[in-house]
């Protein structure tokens, strides 16, 4: 009976119930776009010492001549005066180490005491042409070996101007999913020995997510893609109509925008469809052009050529159409017998199942509501990481990460090893 | 106040920063904005440019530009200048810049806007100690934006052609030509005479150069997407058809 008790103590503690968890948006797409750009935490400063690096990652070959500005891969290093723990930050897809999001972290994390390294996702422009491998992202072995050798690189830059105790390391989306990758590599090449290795709003199958993200444009814009000029304009007029007056953006200004409901959820959908679909357009580009695959670049643009026509031609294509078009052929032209499903495993996190069942250093945290999951995905999760991990109620896709309750139990976890909620 | 959701869509998007943004007013000239057909703007990249090939040439000596000697001179700046001082700076050249708005609001027969704008350079260059402080803006009273490019739309000027300028960036012929006069009738215009440091133009407009630089979040390639060229080229007409669109203010 004792051992119930205990057990249910335990259950409960690890579960939020909704009435205890006071995060500001109940609506998932609301709570992405908020969190994306709003800090929901107390005290944390505004900016923290930073400085960014440039480093050649071996092997480095010469950007071309139309990326001219792509010389180097970039991130960056806030230090701790003294001795101090480092943690490894690696970004969602696509998005570059200066994004919001990751100084957001920075901030947070450089107030709690730790050197911070600000890594950009193996689909980010930068590291796509300056440090990826094969240049056809997608398969999560592959990447987060790229990702371990910059995080090197970018360490050994910087070794002489830091003393580190210990290593840590997290990201979020598929950052998130690659961190638990990364870790594994880390296991055998042993060179940074994480202690401890969170998770954050992980991606279980990219291409599922993708899909998922895909669709929120498609679907919700009228007319789907085509119509993403109209769609803009349309948002802008209707907020237009909403409000009168002069009012200066601040944090404030859009936490307040999203708080009064000023966009349908379609609305919402959509736009955080447009901003994955950006990064799926430049995506498709470039792997086109350095592999040169000539899907859509039908030849080698000269520097100051007008890129016009591949954009039209490019369409808006997505990220499954970048997976379809490019990634899937790359991948069965060099492997025989490669089949598709066989991609889709090695982008899911059940491909390294025993290794997360059995890693204690691992956590994970994700919500409910959670947008790139699918209920297979998240139930995959909650198994996976019993009893190491908090499942929250609200927050759409990352949008609680900033949030206080998320945040206290974030650095309580890399300092005690613990993930529970601070009751 | 439309601008804000264009960078709110912005920061989604492209995950930039509005913190620096939000605490400083940008001039428009140097941020992106323009205007065209309605019809083609649903292509994003269905702007107006038949110059190109020298837009994309002229954007790529403006990055080079900005990398080896804007940014590293706004650096010194910031370094050398305690931040008072250069909020100081700051606030006296956009007390400078009110004569501009003042004019082209008149031109526009913005009776209300006009009002606010001479108000508010009266009070920030009495009490606000020749503009250094921005008074005006604590008593609610909120700085204005009307240039000469807004002023020939309100006669029916099209935006032409996009042009991109050297130094100052995205434009269209239209608020190019804005700014030429803009530029030009502010070497003249001194109506409450305490601009006398003004007169020496040529001092103090490097001083200016590197203020509006600070003051102003973009980087050259700073999205990293191939396609920043057309991306920017879009933002720039929206914003700006924005602007001309309801003749209503439009703040950073």
């Amino acid at each position: 009976m004792k051992k119930i008790l205990i057990l249910l103590l335990l259950v409960s503690s690890l579960c939020f119930a909704l009435e205890d968890y006071n995060f500001p948006a109940r609506d998932p797409y609301k709570a992405t776009i908020l969190g994306s750009s709003t800090m929901l935490t107390e005290g944390v400063s505004e900016k923290v010492p930073s400085r960014s690096y440039s480093i050649k990652v071996p092997p480095f070959t010469k950007p071309h001549k139309t990326l001219w500005y792509q010389d180097s891969f970039k991130f960056s290093l806030s230090k701790q005066k003294g001795e101090a723990p480092l943690i490894f930050v690696v970004a969602g897809t696509g998005t570059g180490y200066e994004s919001w999001k990751m100084k957001a972290f920075e901030r947070i994390f450089y107030d709690a005491g730790y050197h911070v390294i600000l890594i950009s996702s193996p689909f980010n422009s930068n590291f796509l042409v300056t440090a990826s491998n094969v240049k056809v992202p997608g398969l999560l072995f592959n990447d987060s070996h790229d990702i371990y050798r910059v995080m090197k690189a970018a360490y050994k830059r910087v070794e002489d101007k830091i003393q580190v105790s210990d290593f840590y390391l997290t990201g979020y989306s598929m950052g998130g999913t690659q961190a638990a990758y990364v870790s594994l590599i880390d296991e055998t090449e042993k060179f940074f020995h994480f202690k401890r290795v969170l998770m954050i709003n992980p991606a279980v199958n990219l291409y599922d997510s993708a899909k998922i993200l895909d669709n929120m444009l498609d679907d919700n814009i009228p007319g789907g893609r085509d119509q993403v000029g109209g769609f803009i304009e349309n948002i802008l007029q209707e907020i237009i109509k909403h409000f009168d007056g002069d009012v200066e953006i601040s944090e404030e200004t859009i936490y307040q925008i999203f708080k009064d409901d000023l966009l349908t959820q379609e609305e919402m959908a959509a736009l955080i469809g447009l901003a994955f679909r950006l990064i799926s357009i430049d995506i498709n580009y470039l792997t086109d052009m350095l592999n040169q695959k000539g899907i859509y670049v039908d030849h080698e643009p000269k520097k100051f050529e007008s890129m016009t026509p591949v954009w039209r031609r490019i369409n808006g294509a997505s990220f499954s159409e970048y997976i379809e078009r490019i990634a899937f052929p790359h991948y069965r032209d060099i492997y025989p017998e490669f089949t598709f499903d066989d991609l889709v495993e090695m982008a899911d996190l059940h491909e390294i199942e025993s290794y997360l069942r059995s890693s204690k250093k691992i956590a994970m945290v994700t919500n409910e509501d959670e947008l790139i999951l699918t209920p297979e995905n998240l139930e995959f999760l909650r198994e996976t990481f019993e009893g190491r991990s908090i499942i929250y109620p609200l927050g759409g896709h990352c949008g609680n990460m900033y949030f206080e309750t998320n945040v206290k139990n974030m650095l309580k976890f890399f300092e005690e090893g613990v993930l529970t909620d601070e009751k | 106040m439309k601008n804000k959701y264009l960078l709110i869509i912005l920061l989604i998007v492209f995950g930039v920063s509005c913190s620096s943004l939000s605490n400083r007013d940008t001039p428009i000239e140097e941020k992106s904005i323009l205007e065209t057909d309605m019809e083609e703007t649903t292509d994003l990249v269905g702007v107006y440019d038949p110059w190109e090939p020298f837009n994309r040439r002229m954007y790529y000596f403006n990055a080079k530009l900005d990398k080896y000697v804007l940014l590293p001179t706004v650096r010194a700046y910031q370094t050398v200048t305690p931040d008072p001082v250069e909020k100081g700076v700051h606030n006296f050249f956009k007390n400078l810049g009110e004569v501009k708005t003042f004019t082209n609001s008149v031109l526009q027969g913005e009776g209300k806007k006009s009002l606010i704008t001479f108000n508010r350079f009266a009070i920030n260059s009495t009490f606000g100690v020749f503009g250094i402080f921005d008074v005006a803006t604590k008593v609610g009273l909120r700085r204005q934006k009307e240039d000469f490019g807004l002023t020939l739309a309100k006669y029916g000027v099209g935006n032409g052609p996009y042009l991109v300028l050297p130094v100052f960036g995205p434009s269209n012929l239209r608020d190019a030509t804005g700014l030429g006069v803009d530029t030009v009738f502010r070497s003249y215009a001194d109506p409450l005479e305490i601009a006398d440091a003004s007169q020496s133009d040529l001092e103090i407009m490097p001083l200016n150069g590197i203020d509006t630089r600070a003051s102003l979040d973009f980087r050259y390639h700073g999205t990293g997407s191939p396609f920043e060229y057309e991306i920017v080229r879009y933002l720039y007409f929206k914003l700006r058809e924005l602007e001309v669109g309801d003749g209503r203010d439009i703040k950073y």
